[in-house]
């Protein structure tokens, strides 16, 4: 009787196992047949979620759009679908969520937007050779490691400094009043200095003489004196690396001096709504660096921008329109390859161009070099003009004209 | 460049005014009731947020809304003295300065909560009205602010030096017991200062919003700055509140574009700091209220 029991247990057990198990491999065997899975590690709670979830946007419309018009077609149809791993905004957890999603059979990974976490995943992701693009995060180190399974979508960190003197070399010639010399006024935290040092190096890079360069804590209630000593310089622009007190407090001085050099910022503050609610008119003529705009004169950006809205209920900004592009470079490499093979995959990602009509990102084409990087990737200045910011370089993707110099404050 | 070395100068004393209205009102706490009020600055809000509403709903100019807004300034100090810091008079110092870094929180918490951490301005069409001297611009309305700081000074050193409740003021300052035994209502008195402090850095609040920005947390880098100007100029003593602003405004100023980088411009604020309770370590003023 015992021992009937004991077999009777143990045959029970194997049974409970073994249904259990085909439980398990039934409908995920026929599900993996026809849809791909990708992998999208964002931070998706902790302090910086809401960015990540923007992130996540981009994604979400590219794959809809995708799976909308047939899947992949050199694949038979197959649907993308999304496997997502949340960063916590943490390095440790983002390796074990990538480490995951290995195990889940993603064909590749895209994320982490932030610098910190993507730099740290990717050395795993590469390890396990799974192909991983970056939308978002601009470390310029991130490419640095002659990585084989990485593509970088977005610009480098320096190149912020890079196109904003650029942009003021080309917007000044294009005027016929080609600038000489910059200040650059930076707050003093890395941020600031960081960009400053690029700023500073880009400046040498294209022949602008920097007649100084100026830190200051952002937490101040007066800064005339300073752009008293400015003033004095006359320089034919200012450069501003500030957050967004700062650049209130700095315009309204400039006005108060009579400084009419025009005012270029690098996104953060002056990229801000409320530069332009805090300031009202003042705020007008000027510049800031930025990702992307809805207004980029680009095909098809409108139409997305449209949809994107309609459904999330919010403008697209130029994270959202990097994510949705880096899904659209890995449908592009899917179709080439044919395959779910990652390193089939790897193979055709290294050969990607995506170009013209294909991009809504404000340059030509989408493409790797050798360290993974989008060689042509490029930032856009804006100007706001009316109470808007509006895309007004690159010249062939701008949406409005440029006001350079602009006009001074006791004409407007 | 002596433009912009009378400029350093011009707008240090214009932002000196500033800080010395804000400086009185916690050098005026700390002479009578030996409080250390870590949330005066916080106290900015108030007033710009009152000056801010005033100007956006109903379309009062913010130096009216300064002036009328005193009776509630000064409400706010007395119910401030009323219900939180005098349950703890006789605590240990530091419950006192517990309590102020709590009213420093809540305060801008509640700011907030109510009006977001958005930056606000109250853009008023003279905003940045400047008149000329000499290659320097002098903006207006930072003139008025200090020129009513120094107004306001003056005449609270009147009221102190003239009228009963001034001198019943002063002597609970110099003598707590003493005051309370020739019949002086103490309790009164305290909520009376903490009354006149708190206005004083309203009113400074409210005038600063025609060429400042409101956010909830702009009084933090003022108490700061507020802390340094009374101790320099001598704790609890108000004319030391008042060179010590000008003092702080015209050090910080030069700084700006003296120091090799105008982020060490508190570098050299503080040397100065350093220096004056150095040779005098009771301030500038020594620590008598008047």
């Amino acid at each position: 009787m015992l021992r009937s029991n004991r077999l009777f247990t143990m045959l029970s057990v194997a049974a409970i196992g073994i249904s259990a198990f085909a439980l398990q491999l039934g409908p995920k065997a026929a599900y993996a047949a026809d849809s791909i899975k990708v992998g999208i590690l964002l931070p998706l709670s902790g302090g910086v979620a809401p960015i990540g979830i923007n992130n996540r946007r981009g994604h979400e419309l590219a794959v809809e759009e995708i799976n909308a018009n047939g899947g992949i077609a050199a694949l038979g149809g197959a649907k993308l679908e999304m496997i997502d791993g949340d960063t916590q905004g943490k390095p440790e957890i983002g390796i074990t969520e990538l480490q995951k999603l290995e195990r889940k059979g993603v064909v590749a990974i895209m994320g982490a937007y932030q610098s910190g976490v993507t730099f740290p995943v990717t050395q795993v992701s590469e390890k396990l050779q799974v192909p991983f693009i970056d939308p978002v995060a601009i470390a310029d180190s991130i490419t640095s490691r002659g990585f084989k399974y990485l593509f970088k979508v977005s610009p480098q960190a320096s190149w912020y400094a890079r196109d904003q003197i650029r942009f003021v070399k080309e917007a000044s010639e294009k005027a016929g009043k080609p600038v000489k010399s910059v200040v650059l006024l930076h707050e003093d935290t890395l941020f600031g200095k960081s960009t400053g040092d690029g700023q500073v190096k880009a400046a040498a890079d294209y022949g602008i003489e920097v007649l100084d360069r100026i830190a200051y804590p952002k937490e101040t209630a007066d800064m005339t004196a300073t752009l008293a000593k400015i003033k004095q310089m006359n320089p034919d622009a200012v450069l501003l690396v500030s957050y967004l007190s700062d650049a209130v407090l700095i315009t309204k001085t400039m006005k108060e001096l009579g400084i009419n050099a025009p005012i270029v910022g690098t996104s953060a503050g002056h990229i801000d709504p409320a530069y332009i609610s805090t300031l009202g008119a003042d705020a007008d003529y000027t510049f800031t660096v930025g990702e992307w705009a809805t207004d980029v004169k680009k095909t098809g950006v409108e139409e997305i921008a449209k949809k994107f809205k309609a459904k999330f209920g919010i403008d697209m900004n130029g994270h959202a329109a990097e994510t949705y592009m880096s899904t659209y470079v890995l449908k592009d490499a899917l179709e080439r390859a044919g395959s779910t093979n990652r390193k089939k995959l790897r193979d055709a990602l290294a050969e990607t161009k995506l170009c013209g009509d294909k991009n809504i990102l404000p340059y030509d084409c989408i493409r790797f070099d050798q360290t993974g990087q989008s060689p042509e990737a490029q930032l856009i200045i804006m100007q706001i003009i009316d109470g808007k910011h509006k895309t007004v370089w690159p010249f062939e993707s701008a949406s409005a004209d440029l006001n350079w110099p602009v006009p001074a404050w006791n004409a407007r | 460049m002596f433009s912009v070395y009378l400029q350093a100068l011009i707008s240090g004393l214009l932002i000196g005014g500033v800080f010395s209205l804000i400086s009185v009102g916690l050098t005026l706490t700390f002479g009578v009731m030996k409080i250390k009020n870590f949330a005066h600055g916080d106290f900015l809000i108030v007033g710009m947020y009152f000056a801010f509403f005033c100007y956006t709903l109903i379309g009062i100019d913010p130096y009216i809304a300064a002036l009328i807004g005193v009776p509630l300034f000064f409400g706010v100090g007395w119910m401030l003295q009323k219900f939180l810091i005098r349950p703890v008079l006789e605590a240990p110092e530091t419950i006192k300065i517990l309590i102020t870094v709590g009213i420093s929180l809540c305060l801008q918490n509640i700011a907030v909560f109510f009006f977001s951490s958005d930056y606000q301005t109250v853009q008023v069409a003279y905003a940045s009205n400047t008149i000329e001297v000499l290659g320097a611009r002098i903006s207006l309305t930072r003139l008025a602010a200090t020129l009513l700081a120094v107004v306001i000074v003056v005449g609270l050193y009147q009221f102190l030096m003239r009228t009963r409740t001034g001198r019943a003021i002063r002597a609970v300052a110099e003598d707590g017991d003493g005051a309370r035994a020739v019949g002086i209502n103490i309790d009164r008195i305290y909520m009376t200062a903490l009354g006149i402090s708190t206005a004083c850095v309203c009113i400074a609040g409210a005038m600063m919003t025609p060429f400042f920005y409101i956010a909830p947390t702009v009084g933090i880098s003022f108490t700061l700055t507020a802390f340094v100007v009374v101790v320099l100029g001598g704790l609890g003593n108000l004319k030391g509140a008042l060179f010590g602003g000008f003092i702080i405004g015209v050090v910080e100023s030069f700084g700006e574009i003296l120091m090799p980088e105008a982020a060490l411009k508190q570098v050299a604020t503080f040397t100065i700091f350093t220096l004056i309770l150095l040779f005098r370590p009771n301030g500038l003023f020594g620590t008598k209220l008047t």
